[in-house]
């Protein structure tokens, strides 16, 4: 059969349309940015080429590297909390019956409110003026002010994230252990294994898709982190909440700087790239081992 | 190593206005090769179920030797369960999944101890070179064998209960399993109670079997004696393939019929395909003519057939060395007969 296929090169144009969608909404805009971030544009007419300049001012900016660090505290602190507590509230969830599924729509509610409503919700909630946290905080003692402390400020912003995103990796782990059969937990029991046992090695092994997807989901929408700390405090006080996308967007749509915002936006996306793809090699790479 | 005693156990699921077991007694020795053969929706797995302490006997006790285990959780009863899939902690090794058992609360063992243990069972299932493989990267046999494995490692196990575990092995398999199981059985002499569907698997690896058919037990017994003299008509049509002949008492002959008045006086006959010969009709002899004929092979040299024949309203199925066409009038001489009355049996010319 094999030798008589007819070479044909006008079957390229099959597949020219889903080319040509492509380049128009991925690769031109991308290679856009890569085209600004190695020159400086000083006006329509006016540019140079600047070669890796931008790249190498943006990795020695202090301010870059301040946000940086905040940027990854920031999602190590929310995986590290919503993950477990995610799991936690999944395994504690009625299975089937009116309650459960009462259950999944509270939960999916916060997934469905827009970012600047949760971030505006927060902002009032946590005022210690008129917010009702605020106050009651403030009545009991705590001096709580997040427009001034650093400190209460990010605790507000895990608050809302953890709000806000937990229900993501409930819902998923809850998907995750509804997969587990009924003779596994039976054989467990039997087995004797501890609680902590059967969540080991039961239900983990049979959890780690699932939660390779939230923690890979959860790490790409913390690390681009940008309405709620506007919305609450414009990435203050000071710049303690200011994070990377907030000072990217300070940088080309404040500033106009476009070259250096070129440059911070491909490394920005290299970084992403980078930590999703050590996680999911590093769970593929244990997963060869056991 | 434990006796299993059931005392008038019932069970009703909440709700069900029907139970869906009847009050079962029932006494397994301490070492024995026990087998519950039902079809589906027998109540087997709820009887199971309430052996294993997933369900509380709605009445009744349960004893595993002399102490009464009915209020106790599963995990108390010191039993062991392999299911129809094998279920192994997919994460950990063979031999972390064969000793996991020893690891738990109330395990003592040193770690010698549990290599040890680990190994025997290993060696008894002829697994031992598996040993340090993932549970994933095996096959579907060795799974089996390795859950089998971890329902046995454990020395104080009171019993080990098999849920149709042969259910997920392919066919050209089954028959190494079922030949392992017995063979452990043997050797390690643990009370094994073994579920199934599937008559061969009960008959040939069980000591005694329990026939149940909609939540009662219709007979216990010997395989021989459960296949030989079926207690209840339903047990003789249900084993066997094809099950057991039956026709009412007064389509014999009348010398027949006279003779049966002595045993009970059933109204109907029971006689399997194997324990009736075909020869020339005669006046004493049921007759009947033949329908089908289908040649099952040869034994001693001589060829073999299964013989559909028509009894007036019946048809009734003879395993038979002789040779006849289809349209044949034939007589049909029993050699061993079961008589019924009500279903339940009420007399035999064989020995019990």
């Amino acid at each position: 059969m094999a030798q008589n296929k007819t070479q044909d090169n006008r079957a390229w144009l099959g597949v020219l349309p889903v080319m040509l969608i492509v380049a128009f909404s991925g690769v031109i805009p991308l290679m856009t940015v890569v085209n600004y971030s190695v020159q400086d544009i000083l006006d329509f007419n006016t540019r140079f080429f600047v070669g890796f300049e931008w790249y190498r001012e943006t990795l020695t900016d202090p301010r870059f590297i301040d946000a940086f660090l905040r940027q990854l505290g920031f999602s190590a602190a929310v995986l590290a909390i919503e993950i477990p507590l995610g799991i936690v509230i999944a395994r504690g969830m009625p299975t089937q019956g009116l309650r459960a599924s009462l259950l999944l729509v509270l939960l999916a509610t916060p997934l469905l409110i827009p970012w600047n409503v949760v971030g505006t919700i927060w902002q009032i909630y946590a005022r210690s003026d008129i917010g009702l946290l605020g106050v009651t905080l403030n009545e009991m003692g705590f001096a709580f002010n997040y427009t001034a402390e650093p400190l209460h400020a990010w605790l507000t912003l895990l608050a809302m994230d953890i709000w806000h995103w937990t229900s993501l990796v409930a819902l998923l782990a809850f998907a995750g252990l509804t997969s587990v059969p009924a003779a596994c937990y039976q054989a467990a029991e039997l087995d004797g294994a501890s609680k902590w046992q059967v969540f080991r090695h039961v239900e983990l092994p049979r959890l780690k898709g699932v939660l390779v997807i939230a923690v890979l989901l959860r790490l790409m929408d913390s690390f681009m982190i940008y309405t709620e700390p506007f919305v609450l405090t414009g990435g203050g006080p000071g710049n303690t909440t200011t994070f990377l996308s907030q000072y990217l967007a300070t940088m080309a749509v404040g500033q106009f700087d476009l070259g250096p915002a070129a440059a911070f936006s491909v490394i920005y996306f290299l970084f992403i790239l980078l930590f999703s793809w050590l996680f999911y090699a590093s769970v593929m790479r244990s997963e060869e081992g056991s | 190593m434990a006796r299993i005693r059931l005392q008038e156990i019932a069970f009703t699921y909440p709700g069900a206005s029907e139970p869906t077991l009847q009050p079962i007694s029932l006494d397994i020795q301490d070492g024995e090769a026990f087998s519950l053969l039902g079809a589906s929706g027998a109540g087997k797995t709820t009887l199971l179920n309430l052996l294993s302490g997933i369900l509380p006997p709605t009445q009744g006790r349960i004893f595993f030797d002399d102490v009464d285990v009915t209020e106790l959780p599963g995990r108390d009863r010191h039993l062991a369960q392999v299911f129809q899939f094998p279920v192994l902690y997919q994460s950990m090794s063979v031999a972390q999944n064969l000793a996991f058992p020893l690891t738990t609360r109330g395990s003592t063992l040193n770690r010698e101890a549990i290599d040890k243990r680990v190994s025997a069972i290993a060696k008894e299932l002829n697994i031992e070179s598996i040993l340090k493989r993932s549970a994933n990267a095996i096959s579907l046999f060795e799974k089996q064998l390795v859950a089998i494995g971890r329902a046995l490692v454990r020395p104080d196990v009171s019993v080990v209960l098999l849920d149709e575990p042969l259910t997920a092995v392919e066919p050209s398999i089954k028959w190494r399993l079922r030949r392992t199981l017995k063979h452990v059985q043997d050797e390690l002499g643990v009370t094994m109670i073994y579920v199934t569907h599937d008559q061969t698997e009960a008959l040939t690896f069980a000591e005694r079997v329990s026939v149940l058919a909609d939540g009662q037990i219709l007979q216990t017994g010997t395989p021989e004696a459960v296949y030989q003299n079926p207690a209840h008509q339903f047990v003789g049509h249900f084993l066997g393939s094809p099950g057991m002949n039956f026709l009412p008492s007064n389509a014999f002959p009348q010398p027949l019929q006279r003779s049966f008045v002595g045993d009970g006086d059933p109204e109907t006959i029971g006689f399997r395909p194997e324990s009736a010969g075909l020869t020339a009709p005669s006046e004493v002899l049921l007759s009947g003519i033949v329908e089908t004929q289908r040649v099952l092979g040869t034994a001693q040299g001589r060829v073999v057939s299964m013989y559909g024949l028509r009894c007036g309203a019946a048809q009734v199925f003879v395993r038979s060395p002789a040779s006849f066409a289809c349209g044949d009038e034939v007589g049909i001489a029993l050699q061993r007969w079961v008589g019924f009355r009500e279903f339940l049996r009420v007399g035999s010319n064989g020995a019990e």
